[in-house]
């Protein structure tokens, strides 16, 4: 391959992986200031028992507990919202890894939640009958998810789901993204960057669409044991 | 007098209900919905003197319930959340019409301050309006 053409496809790798982060983290970083700023509001509400306190009246113990109660379901929505995207960060961190395929999807679709929400759609990931483990690089295998769910999402109908199935076929882990769209999808797109990634991670893809279903399929090979 | 009355449009239940809550110790009356869609809903019937509405919600976000909203009550206050990185949506906001746009996470007090100026411009306008109709049917009767 020559040495342009190369540049060019890292310049795409790294502009585009980078526009895969940025939407993870402006999602999540965005559901974690609604929950900071409703700790805040909580803290506030407290100090206004505080006050009443001050001018004669008696908290009861009810009261303190209601609102430390709210106060700790909060901090425990952000602690695991800030677990997630630390999983997610750690998978740059070796592009040959091997892993459990469900564990990583099921994080992405977690971190993917608000951006669905939205759009009024709900992910939703089938367990496997058997753990699938792949030898992959696992970003871009992610970013592979994430740009076809993406794409889809504008088009889905409101108040459905799309589907994402992990299943093994033969020596290929599939994963298989199926949604019904709201009549707004004619074509696929050409997605140049998709089969770049897909061939990154030796993958291959199927697509289609009718008039209500679009389904789209990713075979990735089972390394041998 | 008549106390405050706020409508808080927010898909963050808990960040609702604690801002409404903090309110209420206030002596202002509130209520809550959680979407767009029940918000045109609820101004139909009463009058708010002003509107706290999340930019960000599932379905009809806060920019074109902003616009419904006051093709119902164009008189209405808006005070519009944003989260960060949305000062533009804000922007557009302001252009749209709502009064006021705050960023996310928001200080109580200083929403407070905002709410005590939208229902100043309220009822202002509501002067204004009644002046008017006077008016008007002075004209008319010719005194």
């Amino acid at each position: 391959m020559n040495s342009d053409i190369n540049k060019k496809l890292q310049e795409q790798f790294l502009y585009q992986g980078l526009g895969f982060c940025g939407a993870i983290t402006a999602s999540v970083t965005h559901e974690l200031n609604n929950i900071l700023g409703t700790i805040d509001q909580l803290s506030g509400l407290l100090e206004d028992l505080a006050l009443t306190l001050t001018q004669g009246d008696v908290a009861t113990g009810n009261q303190l507990t209601a609102i430390s109660d709210r106060i700790f379901k909060q901090t425990a929505r952000g602690m695991t919202l800030v677990k997630r995207l630390n999983t997610f960060a750690h998978f740059r961190d070796d592009v040959a890894a091997k892993f459990d395929i469900y564990d990583a999807v099921e994080n992405l679709l977690a971190l993917m939640k608000r951006l669905a929400l939205l759009k009024k759609v709900e992910l939703i990931l089938t367990k496997p009958a058997e753990e699938i483990i792949v030898k992959t690089n696992p970003f871009s295998l992610l970013e592979i998810i994430f740009l076809a769910i993406n794409r889809i999402l504008p088009c889905t109908k409101k108040e459905t789901v799309i589907e994402v199935v992990l299943s093994k076929q033969n020596s290929d882990a599939v994963i298989t993204i199926k949604s019904m769209h709201d009549g707004t999808l004619t074509r696929l797109s050409d997605g140049g960057y998709l089969r770049l990634l897909i061939s990154h991670i030796s993958g291959n893809t199927k697509e289609s669409f009718d008039d209500v279903y679009y389904n789209f399929e990713l075979k990735v090979p089972i390394p041998e044991r | 007098m008549a106390s405050t009355r706020i409508l808080i449009v927010d898909d963050e239940e808990e960040f609702a209900n604690t801002l409404a809550e903090r309110m209420r110790n206030r002596n202002l009356e509130v209520d809550t919905v959680s979407n767009g869609e029940e918000a045109l809903e609820s101004i139909v019937g009463v009058s708010y003197d002003a509107v706290v509405l999340d930019l960000a919600m599932p379905g009809m976000d806060g920019i074109e319930t902003l616009k419904q909203m006051l093709s119902i009550k164009p008189d209405l206050q808006v005070i519009l959340l944003t989260g960060r990185g949305s000062v533009e949506k804000g922007v557009e906001a302001i252009k749209s019409g709502a009064f006021e746009f705050l960023e996310k996470p928001v200080k109580f007090e200083n929403l407070l301050d905002k709410i005590n100026m939208a229902k100043s411009k309220k009822d202002a306008l509501s002067e204004e309006h009644t002046s008017d109709m006077i008016d008007e049917i002075l004209r008319r009767k010719g005194w």
